[in-house]
């Protein structure tokens, strides 16, 4: 059997859009999504607390300083941006490069993007000593005659995201009308016929329907990709704009792409497994994807791991004793725990993808993939941490400690996550039945 | 109800009864208070040469004095619409020269201090002045009285003192001294024989200490460090500071080589000292002071610590005399010879013996500061305590009344130099106190007496005629010229064998801490969270320990450690202090406080009682040290930079700051600042003064453990490459011309002015803190709550201290980032008099605040764009630098280099 | 309304065969509706109109132009602030909003066209009254001919692979 037979599923196209279409329209859905909607809706709750508490006393109730001023909200803001970049470019790149395995993953990953970008757009604004007035870096006519200062790259980042946002929407939205028809076209009950009848805006799937479809929704993946590697090089320039040793580097922005795909990536086969799971759907997610998936998170890894090494080079390089200072810190200072845990996530656990077995057998692959992500958002603990706390003046150095509601807002965000996609699985077509269909179609001998 | 009675004026001549006239009066009177809502009107007169500097026009200078231990530091007191809202030295004041110390500037959180006792209170509950003036002429009348007070500077006082003592026989006068001023010591055998030294540093070019520490806080720090800081300033090349000391001092870490040596060697090193001037052999560093002082016989004197043994006293006496040392030995300020004076050291006898079965404690906290052995003692004795807030003794008493702060007072204070001043009140009482002077005289048996008719009556007797216009000069000026001081001869008399001190394994040394001096401080929040100056610890003190030591015992920065002296044990955290002789450990006194309000109570741990051997434990603990700096070490970059004599010059950077972009074009006036690391002595004057002057919050010992802190000027300690202890560089905002803060905030809150200013614009900022983390300087300053109002510390939030606040500066909100401004009011002020007399300003004519508080002149301030100003002049000195220069940030603020003696030959 | 006639195809070849065969034949007026994209048909059925991609591209650059015009504007004229001594125009910064902006404005520009482009939204269309058309967003192929245009229901038979044909309207 070849590779490109077993990434799609060997079926006729009703059976697909059965497969698909019909759990969602299915009345009851099982005790385990019930049981996990409950346990992302607690921790939904406890997020929505965590912001209340935020607001309501200040910044203050997190472990930030006066030397480490972001902490968690910056860690956790690029940690969900980076897995938000991932779908767009999953989806797009795929595409622009015809990946036919792209259609069994591509629609919830772009999913994945749109949650996990909103969620990383709470905590710009919620970082803010005063969140309520976010919208002043919005340039928009006010009384005091200003527009916001376009030389910072918290204004870059504030068009970055909405842009990004706004774009990964649209993305999804288009891909997604078509099956939205197909869905409107099978529901049986009224609410579900109208509400994906909203939803699919009268989808008829005419020819000249698909030739403009087509069209756009090709011209947005070739913008998608510069889009999403533009939005995270913005966020490396966060940080790169800045001055501080260990943040004051031209590799951040390319850098912080690839960490984004690999992270992006990583959640990705984390959720695929959950959704195969899910769904029974190991015929449209088969064992092939996650060797796929496994190769280019290998990839990945390796281009992470130049990129750790090209910082200790530039370090070393640099003849600043601060740069140095910050780099060996990392490595063998206070820090050091979270620095050896990013790069045994990153760089060492990885390479189990050299080997066939774990790149296909599921559970090592999920707790690679896991590794991964603990070892990106350990990353960011370490990019955003360590830096200032070990200024060019030592007078300054300092630690930083996250509090109880630096970890509440935290695990809240992941809750809320789980029950974005959670629900998402429960009313919108995971995989692209109408893409699906059309590369077995595609495949069907003629 | 009390029983009725009037103001002195008011009252039939034996002063008890109202007659029928006077009560209708008195109701007359009554009503028109309650019409006008005021007391009676002050006769206040304001500064004679007003300061160009000092903010908006509304505000008006007085002079007049505040007490530190007792001793006056003559300041001159900014006042809006009759609100004191700053502190600034009296340049015409010899004890302060235009300068100020951190308690100076504190005094204002004191006034305003919403722990302050509000009413008198017997048993818990509130009782009137009449009620208090009874209990206390009932008090007089008994047999067993005795009076307690602080060390009396006020000619008044005294005067009232001695009349009370001749009217009431039997009646024994006890003087408390918490905090000695520097150089005070032992001129005699009895304990109030003592001498106040007074160096004349204008003529001195060889200085040797054996543990005094001039430069350290107290009553004299403004004094010294003035001399000290123009005699290295002006004789940079000739004048030379050794120090001989156990726990590095300030003294210590601004000589030019410093020794450390343990207390029970100082005796020792005088000997030492004295061999070599008579040209025997000593070892090298007291050869090399030796050397030095004969070099500069004449123009040299030896300074003897506080706690020396008489042999050791009258040595180095003899070594001055012999020096013919320029340098006066002056009765200490609080010696009256002419009353019966006692010393609280023969108190607790005489109330063991019952001997003084009542105590009327006057500005005293006997309880606190002589310890478990008073508590003992005093156990039986009816304590009737007056004083500002209800403290240890307070809480004792049967009777507590609150005095008045000693800027609602009027009086007169004498400088440790000796110099008299008035005192004036530059608010009307906050709360029902009342003076000192008016309690004296309700002891006497006198009530309604206005203090100011009181210290008039003084000067009056002694100016005569000339009244009207020496009361007038002397308040506008703040001082009095003419206050006789007397000089006193040293007679020593070999010290009986004393008992042994100790069997502990260290020698102790507890020094006056620069933040609670001996704990009368401890209720003031600005002082407790001003840093340490070496350490860096603030809310609580410390156990300095040698590294040696440490090492041995197993001891880290931070670990607690339990130090135990005659059966009384006590846990501090230690730090790690180079410089510090082995076998010695450091503690500062006024910590520990039990009841100091919701600010200084259980705050550190109280080391007097530990006495002068101790033994030290490690207990595995940690987590006591609250530091705002943590690291010390420059770690090879140049931070604090360091030139010699032979090399006067930086070494400039060895990267080029050429910038990608032009340079902005400035117009005249432009500002900049210069900081001369090499005189700054670590005082943390100006650490208070940008305090106060600019509104800062407190944030208390959590926030600071956190890591969050809100002064805008710090000072930062670093190991001097030498190895030799640590020296100080004061960071204010840098004003960059190419700040990175700048370009970093998204909402231009954060933008340059067209006067060079780093503004910062409050109502614009929205907190993403991206200046904060871009200022490489770490200068920025973030209100993660709203410290000033709803969030703050304590009871720091009270609506009485709005009334202290600057009204020319914001205060600022949470979520809010906020740094030095360069006193951007004081700019505006002095743009808006210069521009209405259509004039250019001045050279000097702005003053920042931290500028104008620093005793050591070490910060000049004005217009760069002006070759011939101050500010241009120094920076064109070589040892001129800027900090992180390599990073091209261009800052305003910029560095001279310390001077490192080189090693002799 | 006219009636419609709507052969029903399971395989897309014979449709892309039919819908060859019947334009040869002068047929005009058939439009397709498929379960997804097959891009012969296209080919064979010439849906015109204009391109969205166009579309994209101006409202692109319009909207990319403007912010960077908007942003020189307001940082040199409107509010000059000395920030960090950066220039007044510092147009490198100035790239990072015009480069999202640009694109935000392709995508949106893009979407409306797409949406008018294709007639929607539309609340009802002559092609859903038949429940029968439910299936062209599942595996049935439709080729929707006029009425009157349509050949007769014979030549239409022969069709190769013709599943059936529904007859809609009066």
């Amino acid at each position: 059997m070849s590779a490109t037979d077993a990434v799609l599923p060997d079926r006729a196209p009703g059976r697909l859009t059965a497969d698909v279409a019909d759990p969602l329209l299915r009345p009851r859905f099982g005790r385990i999504w019930w049981a996990c909607l409950i346990l992302c809706l607690g921790l939904s709750i406890l997020m929505v607390v965590s912001l209340v508490v935020l607001v309501a006393g200040g910044v203050g109730i997190w472990g930030i300083n006066t030397s480490n001023v972001w902490g968690f909200a910056l860690v956790n803001y690029v940690w969900w941006i980076g897995i938000g970049n991932a779908g767009t470019l999953i989806s797009a790149m795929l595409l622009l490069t015809r990946q036919r395995w792209r259609t069994s993953i591509n629609r919830f990953a772009e999913a994945m993007t749109l949650f996990a970008a909103c969620i990383a757009g709470l905590f710009p604004i919620f970082h803010l000593g005063r969140p309520w007035l976010f919208y002043w870096l919005v340039p928009y006519p006010n009384t005091l005659g200003l527009v916001p200062q376009w030389r910072s790259p918290l204004v870059w980042d504030f068009f970055a995201i909405a842009s990004y946002i706004l774009f990964s929407l649209m993305f999804w939205y288009t891909g997604a009308i078509p099956d939205f028809a197909t869905l409107r076209d099978r529901a049986k009950g009224r609410i579900a016929q109208v509400a994906y009848g909203i939803l699919a805006l009268g989808w008829r799937g005419s020819a000249r329907h698909w030739q403009t479809w087509q069209s756009y929704y090709g011209a947005m993946a070739a913008m998608g990709v510069p889009l999403v590697i533009s939005v995270h090089s913005v966020v490396g320039m966060d940080y790169a704009a800045g001055i501080a040793p260990g943040w004051n580097e031209s590799i951040f922005p390319p850098y912080f792409v690839v960490g984004a795909m690999f992270s992006g990536f990583a959640m990705v086969v984390v959720l695929a497994a959950i959704f195969r799971r899910a769904l029974n759907a190991a015929h449209l997610i088969t064992d092939r994807h996650f060797d796929v998936m496994g190769k280019i998170l290998l990839t990945g890894s390796l281009i992470m791991t130049v990129s750790y090494a090209t910082e200790w080079f530039y370090g070393w390089y640099s003849g600043e004793h601060a740069e140095q200072h910050v780099v060996a810190t990392q490595l063998w200072g206070d820090f050091w725990p979270l620095y050896w845990g990013m790069l045994a996530g990153n760089c060492i656990i990885p390479q189990l993808y050299w080997w066939p077995f774990f790149r296909r057998h599921l559970p090592s692959t999920i707790l690679i993939a896991i590794a991964i992500n603990i070892g990106m958002w350990l990353e960011r603990v370490v990019i955003t941490v360590v830096p200032p706390a070990r200024g060019y003046l030592p007078s300054q150095w300092s630690s930083y400690w996250p509090t109880l509601w630096d970890w509440a807002l935290f695990a809240g965000t992941l809750g809320f996550f789980g029950l974005l996609f959670t629900l998402f699985l429960r009313v919108i077509p995971a995989v692209s039945i109408h893409e699906m269909k059309e590369q077995v179609a595609e495949e069907a001998p003629t | 109800m009390p029983p009725l009675e009037g103001p002195p004026d008011l009252c039939a001549d034996d002063g008890t009864a109202v007659d029928r006239r006077g009560a209708l009066k008195l109701f007359a009177a009554g009503a028109a208070a309650l019409a006008s809502g005021c007391r009676r009107q002050e006769e206040m007169l304001p500064y004679r040469d007003m300061p160009e500097y000092g903010a908006s026009g509304d505000a008006v200078m007085f002079a007049t004095a505040l007490p530190l231990a007792g001793a006056a530091r003559g300041v001159l007191v900014e006042s809006h619409q009759g609100r004191p809202t700053k502190v600034h030295g009296n340049p015409d004041h010899p004890a302060s020269r235009g300068g100020t110390d951190a308690f100076a500037e504190a005094e204002l959180l004191a006034l305003f201090d919403p722990s302050r006792t509000t009413s008198p209170v017997a048993g818990g509950t509130p009782v009137t002045w009449s009620a208090v003036a009874e209990r206390l002429r009932a008090a007089v009348a008994e047999n067993g009285t005795a009076l307690l007070t602080g060390p009396v500077g006020s000619p008044t006082l005294a005067r009232q003192v001695g009349a009370l003592m001749d009217e009431t026989p039997g009646l024994r006068w006890f003087t408390h001294r918490g905090a000695a001023p520097a150089l005070e010591v032992p001129a005699g055998p009895g304990p109030l024989d003592r001498m106040q030294l007074w160096p004349d540093w204008a003529s001195l070019d060889a200085v040797v200490t054996l543990g005094a520490d001039p430069l350290g806080p107290g009553p004299a720090q403004v004094a010294m460090t003035k001399g000290w800081s123009e005699a290295r300033r002006a004789r940079r090349d000739t004048f030379r500071l050794f120090a001989f000391e156990p726990v590095p001092t300030l003294t210590g870490t601004k000589a030019d080589r410093r020794t450390p040596v343990a207390p029970a060697d100082l005796s020792g090193a005088a000997r030492d000292l004295r061999d070599a001037l008579e040209g025997g052999d000593a070892p090298a560093p007291i050869a090399e002071a030796a050397r030095a002082l004969t070099a500069a016989e004449g123009r040299a004197c030896v300074l003897p610590g506080p706690d020396l043994p008489p042999e050791t006293l009258a040595l180095i006496e003899e070594i001055n005399r012999r020096l013919a040392a320029p340098m006066s030995r002056r009765l200490p300020f609080w010696r009256w010879p002419a009353l019966t004076q006692e010393d609280a050291s023969t108190l607790i006898p005489a109330l063991r013996s019952g001997e003084v079965r009542r105590l009327i404690v006057l500005g005293a906290n006997p309880a606190y500061d002589m310890g478990p052995a008073f508590e003992d003692a005093a156990a039986d004795v009816e304590l009737i305590h007056f004083g500002l807030r209800e403290d240890e003794t307070a809480s004792r008493a049967a009777l507590h009344a609150p005095l008045h702060h000693p800027l609602e007072d009027w009086s007169d204070l004498r400088s440790v130099d000796g110099t008299a001043s008035l005192v004036q009140p530059l608010i009307a009482p906050l709360h029902e106190t009342r003076s000192a002077h008016a309690v004296l005289e309700m002891l006497r048996g006198r009530t309604g007496t206005d203090p100011r008719a009181l210290v008039q009556e003084t000067w009056g007797a002694r100016w005569g005629t000339d009244f009207d216009d020496l009361w007038d000069g002397a308040l506008r000026a703040g001082v009095i010229d003419d206050f006789p001081v007397e000089d006193v001869s040293p007679a020593y008399e070999p010290a009986p064998d004393e008992a042994p001190q100790g069997t502990g394994a260290f020698a102790h040394v507890a020094q006056i801490s620069h933040a609670v001096l001996t704990g009368e401080y401890a209720p003031n929040g600005w002082l407790q969270e001003c840093p340490a100056p070496l350490t860096k610890q603030v809310w609580g003190n410390a156990a300095s320990l040698s590294r040696a030591d440490a090492g041995r015992l197993g001891i880290e920065e931070g670990d607690t450690v339990a130090l135990s002296g005659r059966g009384q044990t006590v846990w501090l955290p230690a730090t790690i202090l180079p410089g510090q002789a082995d076998g010695v450990v450091g503690t500062t006194l006024g910590y520990g406080r039990r009841l100091a309000g919701p600010i200084g109570s259980g705050v550190g741990a109280d080391t007097a009682p530990l006495g002068p051997r101790i033994d030290v434990r490690p207990t595995g603990k940690s987590g006591l040290l609250v530091r705002t700096q943590r690291e010390f070490g420059q770690h090879g970059r140049e931070i604090l930079r360091s030139v010699t004599h032979a090399e006067p010059e930086v070494h400039k950077a060895h990267h080029t700051t050429e910038s990608f972009y032009a340079a902005w074009e400035y117009d005249s006036p432009s500002w900049g600042m210069v900081i001369d690391t090499d005189v700054c002595s670590g005082c943390n004057a100006c650490m208070i003064a940008c305090q106060s002057e600019n509104n800062i919050p407190v944030v208390g010992a959590d926030e600071v453990a956190r890591g969050r802190h809100m002064h805008w000027i710090r000072i930062d300690a670093y190991d001097l490459p030498e190895g030799t202890g640590r020296g100080f560089q004061p960071v204010p905002c840098m004003h960059c011309e190419k700040a990175p803060c700048e370009p970093a905030c998204p909402v231009a809150a954060s933008v340059h002015d067209e006067q060079g200013l780093n503004a910062q614009v409050y109502n614009r900022c929205v907190g993403t803190r991206f200046c904060q983390a871009n200022c490489p300087y770490q200068v920025r300053r973030f209100n993660f709550f709203d410290y000033a109002d709803s969030q703050a510390h304590a009871n720091l939030g009270a609506d009485l201290l709005q009334a202290m606040r600057n009204p020319d500066v914001s205060v600022r909100g949470r979520g809010v980032m906020e740094k030095c401004t360069y006193c951007v009011q004081r700019i505006e002020a002095a743009n808006h008099a210069a521009s209405r007399e259509d004039r250019p300003i001045a050279d000097g004519e702005v003053v920042t605040a931290c500028q104008s508080a620093c005793p050591a002149e070490a910060i000049t301030f004005g217009d760069i764009t002006d070759p011939e100003s101050a500010v241009s002049r120094a920076k064109d000195s070589p040892r001129h630098y800027a900090l992180l220069e390599h990073l091209g940030t261009r800052p305003r603020t910029t560095y001279l280099a310390r001077v490192t003696p080189e090693e002799e030959a | 309304m006219t009636h419609q006639l709507h052969l029903v195809f399971t395989e897309t070849a014979p449709l892309v065969a039919a819908v060859k065969a019947l334009r040869a034949e002068g047929v005009t007026g058939m439009d397709a509706h498929t379960p997804w994209r097959i891009a012969e048909l296209e080919t064979a059925l010439e849906p015109g109109g204009p391109s969205v991609r166009r579309v994209m591209l101006i409202s692109g650059l319009v909207c990319a132009a403007s912010i960077f015009a908007f942003q020189a504007w307001s940082a040199v004229w409107l509010y000059p602030l000395n920030a960090g001594g950066r220039p007044l125009f510092s147009w490198p910064a100035f790239g990072f909003a015009t480069f999202e902006t640009g694109i935000l404005g392709a995508a949106a520009g893009g979407f409306v066209a797409m949406i008018r482009r294709c007639g929607l939204p539309r609340l009802h269309h002559p092609f859903f009254i038949t429940a029968e058309t439910e299936l062209a967003t599942d595996d049935r192929f439709f080729l929707t001919i006029p009425g009157d245009t349509a050949p007769d229901r014979m030549r239409l038979s022969r069709l190769e692979g013709l599943h059936e044909i529904v007859e809609v309207g009066a």
